[in-house]
């Protein structure tokens, strides 16, 4: 019954520091009050719940013994200024240097973002002018996450791009986040009728600093909007992130989702998109490239919730050592939801005999007339291939790193901007071998090779 | 000079599913300069021999041994015989998608040059260098653009082989089956594009079930591989006579 005692352990260390919290002074109070009267009277999920029933809690509780001290305040170290400078030029893309936002431990920070375009408004909880951002849906899946959250909402900031705006530039959301903190992420996104948005959001930590996340996050797409969406999570790899995103699409709308995982000790996200309006689309894909004795959860469910909608579901990972992943994809077609149109794929390598995946794509139809896809392969590389490869004098080292480049750049290829798609394709390939970098620069096309004039077509 | 020598070689395919012995003591010897027509019938081993001068996994040696260019053959990994001058062109190439084909190119040209202490060739000299190949099989530069075999036609994948040879420019090249699945005119371009790379330093090694390919290359000696070994070996009539009578002469 350990666990059982980590759990109740957990949880008060949680409604201790949620007490805590100056909640009658606050603008928000009864909604505060809500989510602590929920975290009191639910407890944590537990393995019981079907999308936690692979979920080591073990990783969780074990960061969240150091974070909450015998003192019960945090233990979270002071970050200084300069060092958090450095790591903003580290990790900002170029594209996007004039289109920052920075959040340290959860918390916006104005000092660090360099924003500047009228289309977009950036605000939090104090100026914040539309209500509607502040989702208070009681129907999301991780209600305890959402309601513990909620408690320190004073952090959230809020993006929302103004009507018929077409913007141009990526927007970069930079989460920082250092040495036993437990971070309550939060943030809204506004997608407003007929604009567009790219946005790339990063996630790191200080380097083996070992915290706890819980990011949520809400968007919003109007009709006729588009928002391109990229999640690149290189936290810590002593973390614990724990990730909800609600989106909710209106008629005509267009969700493009990258999501990739290559940090933390454990990640579990958990992502749900409503296609509440005719004729929209969600394209979701995402990869995973574990090691060591990482986890990750990718539990996924798109809600056919109206006629005429149409999904795709692509997800692949790269799984070696001892780690551990978990695809879970849901594709629920409602009664309304005719002439639906889904897919759902999720396609694996396991690289060592050691590692492991659950895979469960799923379908839930409840209407006829509708073209729905689902699948799930899981394999080795193919000996073929690799003495195909050897064969023309590739080492084996190099005939590895292409047929594992040839297996995720599907995915890679998703991301729009070169500086990004780079990032991401290093990451990945750091979590795999350590010596692939020669091989990987030619594969990927990077500037160097780019010269070549066959290389003009190349994606 | 001799290429390559085999002597006696014997060799069992060891997987999950299967061990038995396939190639049965084959003796071959070619020069440089010549080129060695294989034919014989479905099941003899002459893809068998192939894949084990090329270092195929699934294959175990347990007799002979392989000259190769004054190296012993059977010491080196795959990787290591096509760097020493090596070359099979497969008679089902894989397909790697996501991988381009230029790239894949000039990774395995550079590889050589790596491995044999020279300059490896930088992208724009690369783009000249791999020009003036396409040419020669009349293929498009658009191919380069493509994923490695990725949806390409059987007529495609085998030209890509031909390809190859041309930017690796072997010692030896061996050919399985590469005429199979091609129509009249890939197959006369496939075999303009063996008879440019041919030279007296290096040599062929056809393998093939019809006489046809060996009308525009043409074998300085072909042999008939039957339950494993070498039975019968003449000159260019001989595929000729097997054309019109079959195996049963032999």
């Amino acid at each position: 019954m350990k666990s059982n005692q980590d759990s109740i352990k957990f949880e008060e260390s949680i409604i201790r520091t949620a007490s805590k919290q100056d909640i009658e002074n606050s603008s928000i109070k009864d909604l505060k009050k809500k989510a602590l009267e929920f975290i009191s009277s639910n407890s944590f999920p537990n393995k019981k719940n079907e999308e936690w029933k692979y979920y080591d809690f073990k990783d969780l509780f074990s960061n969240s013994s150091n974070i909450f001290s015998d003192t019960e305040t945090f233990r979270q170290e002071a970050l200084d200024k300069k060092e958090l400078v450095m790591l903003v030029d580290k990790y900002v893309f170029r594209e996007s240097s004039e289109n920052l936002i920075v959040t340290v431990n959860g918390v916006y920070r104005e000092d660090l973002s360099n924003f500047n375009n009228n289309d977009i408004e950036i605000s939090n909880l104090s100026n914040c002018k539309s209500d509607q951002l502040i989702d208070t849906d009681s129907s999301s899946k991780d209600q305890y996450l959402r309601s513990l959250n909620t408690l320190f909402i004073e952090n959230a900031f809020f993006i929302k791009v103004a009507k018929n705006k077409k913007i141009d530039k990526t927007l970069q959301v930079l989460h920082i986040s250092n040495q036993n903190s437990f971070n309550q992420i939060r943030s809204a996104i506004e997608i407003a009728e007929g604009s567009s948005l790219d946005m790339v959001i990063s996630y790191v930590g200080l380097e083996d600093s070992s915290y706890i996340s819980n990011a949520v996050i809400d968007c919003h797409l109007a009709k006729n909007s588009n928002l391109n969406f990229t999640k690149i999570q290189n936290d810590s790899s002593n973390s614990v992130t724990l990730y909800s995103l609600d989106v909710k699409q209106d008629k005509d709308s267009n969700f493009d989702f990258n999501s990739f995982h290559f940090g933390a000790k454990s990640s579990r996200d958990q992502i749900t998109v409503d296609l509440n309006g005719t004729n929209s689309n969600a394209n979701l894909n995402g990869l995973y490239v574990v090691n060591q004795s990482r986890k990750t959860h990718q539990i996924i469910t798109v809600n056919h919730n109206v006629e005429r909608c149409t999904s795709k579901q692509l997800f692949k990972g790269i799984i070696s050592d001892e780690a551990r992943a978990e695809f879970n994809g849901m594709i629920e077609v409602k009664k309304n939801a005719k002439l639906t149109d889904a897919k759902q794929l999720n396609n694996n390598l396991l690289l060592s005999p050691k590692a492991h995946i659950d895979s469960r794509p799923q379908l839930n139809i409840l209407t006829d007339d509708v073209k729905c896809a689902h699948g799930s392969t899981i394999g080795q590389l193919n000996e073929e291939e690799l003495f195909y490869l050897q064969s023309r004098g590739f080492n084996k080292s190099d005939a590895f790193v292409t047929l594992t480049y040839s297996f995720c750049q599907e995915i890679l290829n998703k991301i729009k901007l070169d500086s990004v798609k780079n990032y991401a394709t290093n990451l990945a390939f750091n979590n795999i071998s350590t010596d692939s970098n020669g091989a990987l620069a030619k594969l990927a096309n990077n500037d160097k090779f780019k010269k070549s004039r066959y290389a003009k077509n190349l994606k | 000079m001799s290429i390559i020598e085999i002597k006696n070689l014997e060799a069992v395919i060891d997987t999950e599913e299967s061990n038995t012995q396939i190639l049965k003591g084959l003796n071959l010897t070619i020069n440089a300069g010549e080129v060695h027509a294989i034919m014989g019938p479905n099941g003899s081993g002459k893809s068998t021999l192939s894949k084990v001068l090329a270092g195929h996994p699934d294959y175990r040696i347990t007799k002979g041994e392989v000259i190769f260019q004054g190296k012993n053959l059977l010491d080196l990994d795959p990787d290591e015989r096509a760097n020493s001058g090596l070359f099979l062109a497969f008679q089902y190439p894989v397909e790697i998608p996501g991988v381009n084909n230029l790239n894949f190119l000039r990774m395995a040209y550079n590889s050589k040059m790596k491995f044999n202490n020279q300059e490896e060739m930088d992208p724009l000299d690369f783009d000249d260098f791999i020009e003036e190949k396409l040419n020669i099989l009349k293929m498009k530069p658009e191919f380069l653009e493509r994923n490695l075999n990725e949806g390409f036609s059987g007529g495609e994948k085998k030209k890509n082989e031909i390809l190859q040879l041309l930017t690796l420019n072997p010692s030896l090249a061996i050919l399985d089956e590469t005429d199979s699945g091609l129509d009249i005119d890939a197959l006369r371009v496939v075999s303009e594009g063996i008879n440019a790379y041919r030279n007296k330093n290096n040599a062929v090694l056809l393998i093939t079930h019809y006489q046809r390919l060996l009308d525009y290359v043409e074998p300085d000696y072909v042999h008939v591989l039957s339950g494993g070994k070498i039975i019968k070996t003449g000159d260019k009539t001989l595929a000729l006579e097997l054309e019109k009578e079959g195996y049963a002469i032999v």
